[in-house]
């Protein structure tokens, strides 16, 4: 599986949302891009493979932009991260139709499980908080357990 | 005045027959064998078919699906002397109308043919005042115009609809059009992918949870059941809900109301819910992978998308379509399409349905973008060699062992096959593979191939292909 991500560079959201990327990819299967002109480009190139597209759009205008090519998107699966939870943005982003949509002052725990499950690939995030009831971390072999809630520790 | 076609090889129950539904006023045709039966069904159009089981060239419970795949797809009512339990749960699932027991009265045989023409009758009317939104669904064969009627039906109705098909078979645009042509166009369409949520926070993604609900639910969230109220809630992958959600969600499509984690109260939603899945579900429920309580509420309407390999005939359009699409998104020139490019997309059959067709198109315009016209020759090389490979089927690749010898042997006269035994055989495989093609469209047969309807008739005749449909 490979992963367009879309972030705008000021976006601390957007740095986090990558890191979390570039762990469950190793960096590999990734292309990167800053610009909504860049991405909408790269869309118009042929997509050789299953691709996701991971968007985090910064503010309502960036969402706006994006919406305006969300033709290009034709099988691409989408995990969108929204600047708000006002009502018209949440409306905005289900228009793309995304498999997984969360907030810029979102559950990165959440979105790092999702992402690691339509990945595929164990997952360990430096600098997420350990403690929640979702967290799943391996390495290697070694499962290490959350600090709470640990009744809810899935493992493959 | 309708058609009815009777096919039974009891002589006298098939006279009795025709005369009861001429004296309706219908017009009769009859049919002594399940060939003869098929080919009439394939030659014209019936409204009604009386369909004996035990014929003397087969199963007439067999041949079901073949007949209602005919282009008028007329009702079938099934009438046996060797009835079983087993035999009409077969038949009615299959979409048999009814299944009659012989000895049977006249009042017997009256009724389910006059309910099966109101039927009928009522069935086309409801076609024509529907105009459906279907954007990227492309298709217009007996098996996809029959989906999209359910589509269509589904929309005007706000029960609960369970779309069914193989992988890539475009699940997911036919429930975007069922909302879009539905009375909650306006509102939300709001996407579950089953398959992609953990199962730790599944719970919290539905049904969204309260601050302090737990460490690290540092706001309130409202999920996606509740971000869902007005429009519609579209579980994808449905067989993928863990069985703990299952339970939880059985509740919330009966009450429309559930309470996110750590809330005190209950939450009312107003969604109308479209699940789809690839797998069985029947199957799912004896091991207990599935609630069957659930099942049942999940399917009020089902709509089963038929796999691209069902419906031959859409492929040309879609490959069109996607071309072109393509071409205006990598700004490119529109192509040109040889016919063998076209015929070769045809034989193939796309497992991985139009999600595979869509990424063949892609593929194929990266491999040929300056080329102004599509050869086979684009085509992926695996899809090549999987056609090549199948074009020899373990009879075939024995005979074709008989008459060809490995290219590793000499050549000598003792190897080399006899000249008319060799060409009978290639003409043979000519002639299954252009069936094949063309859905025994003998029209398209004839365009494809260059022959003559004569000669055309002639080989299907010799190699048994001639019970096919006439256009």
């Amino acid at each position: 599986m490979k992963v367009l991500f879309y972030a705008n560079p000021q976006s601390m959201v957007g740095h986090k949302v990558r890191e979390i990327i570039t762990t469950l990819t190793g960096g590999r299967e990734e292309e990167n891009f800053q610009t909504v002109a860049d991405l909408s480009l790269r869309l118009r190139q042929p997509m050789m493979g299953n691709f996701i597209a991971v968007i985090v759009a910064a503010s309502r205008e960036e969402l706006a932009h994006i919406l305006i090519n969300w033709h290009f998107f034709l099988g691409i699966r989408i995990v969108l991260i929204l600047p708000d939870r006002e009502e018209d943005t949440v409306s905005r982003g289900h228009s793309l139709r995304p498999r997984f949509m969360s907030y810029a002052d979102g559950d990165l725990n959440e979105l790092a499980a999702v992402l690691d499950k339509m990945i595929g690939s164990p997952m360990d995030i430096q600098g997420l908080d350990n403690s929640h009831p979702i967290q799943r971390v391996t390495r290697g072999n070694h499962f290490l357990q959350p600090t709470k809630g640990g009744n809810n520790v899935t493992s493959r | 005045m309708a058609k009815v076609l009777i096919i039974d090889d009891d002589e006298l129950m098939n006279e009795s027959l025709a005369r009861l539904v001429g004296r309706m006023g219908h017009e009769v045709g009859r049919a002594f064998t399940l060939t003869e039966g098929l080919s009439q069904v394939y030659a014209e159009s019936f409204d009604v078919v009386f369909l004996d089981v035990r014929m003397p060239d087969g199963n007439g419970l067999e041949a079901l699906p073949q007949i209602q795949k005919a282009a008028s797809a007329p009702e079938v009512i099934i009438i046996t002397a060797y009835g079983d339990r087993d035999g009409a749960k077969l038949a009615i699932e299959n979409g048999a109308w009814d299944y009659i027991g012989k000895p049977v009265s006249i009042e017997g045989l009256t009724l389910p043919l006059i309910r099966a023409l109101q039927y009928r009758e009522e069935k086309n009317a409801r076609k024509c005042p529907i105009v459906l939104r279907r954007d990227e669904i492309i298709g217009k064969s007996p098996k996809m115009l029959a989906a999209l009627e359910r589509l269509a039906q589904a929309a005007g109705s706000g029960a609960n609809v369970l779309i069914t098909g193989d992988t890539g078979t475009g699940k997911e645009l036919f429930a975007k059009a069922i909302h879009e042509n539905s009375a909650r166009a306006q509102g939300r369409f709001v996407v579950v992918d089953c398959a992609a949520l953990p199962e730790s926070v599944v719970e919290s993604i539905l049904f969204g949870h309260e601050k302090g609900a737990y460490t690290g639910a540092d706001r309130t969230k409202k999920g996606l059941v509740e971000q869902a109220h007005g429009g519609t809630l579209f579980l994808d992958e449905v067989g993928e809900l863990p069985l703990a959600i299952q339970k939880a969600f059985l509740r919330v499509i009966q009450e429309r109301r559930f309470r996110p984690i750590g809330a005190e109260r209950e939450v009312t939603s107003d969604f109308r819910l479209i699940s789809a899945t690839n797998r069985g579900l029947d199957e799912m429920v004896e091991p207990s992978l599935f609630r069957a309580d659930l099942l049942f509420r999940l399917r009020s309407f089902v709509i089963d998308i038929p796999p691209l390999r069902e419906r031959a005939e859409d492929i040309k359009d879609m490959a069109i379509h996607y071309i072109n699409r393509f071409c205006e998104l990598y700004q490119m020139e529109t192509k040109g399409l040889s016919p063998e490019f076209i015929e070769t997309l045809t034989r193939y059959d796309w497992p991985g349905n139009v999600r595979e067709l869509i990424n063949t198109v892609e593929h194929i315009l990266a491999v040929a973008r300056y080329e102004p016209t599509l050869f086979p020759a684009h085509l992926p090389t695996n899809l090549r060699i999987k056609l090549a490979q199948a074009s020899f089927t373990p009879h075939e690749s024995q005979s074709l062992a008989a008459v060809i010898p490995p290219a590793s042997l000499p050549q000598t006269p003792e190897t080399l096959s006899n000249y008319e035994d060799f060409k009978a055989l290639q003409e043979r495989w000519y002639i299954e593979r252009l069936t094949v093609v063309t859905g025994g469209n003998r029209k398209e047969a004839c365009r494809i191939s260059g022959l003559s309807r004569t000669r055309l008739f002639q080989l299907l005749k010799k190699y048994d292909q001639d019970h096919q449909s006439e256009e």
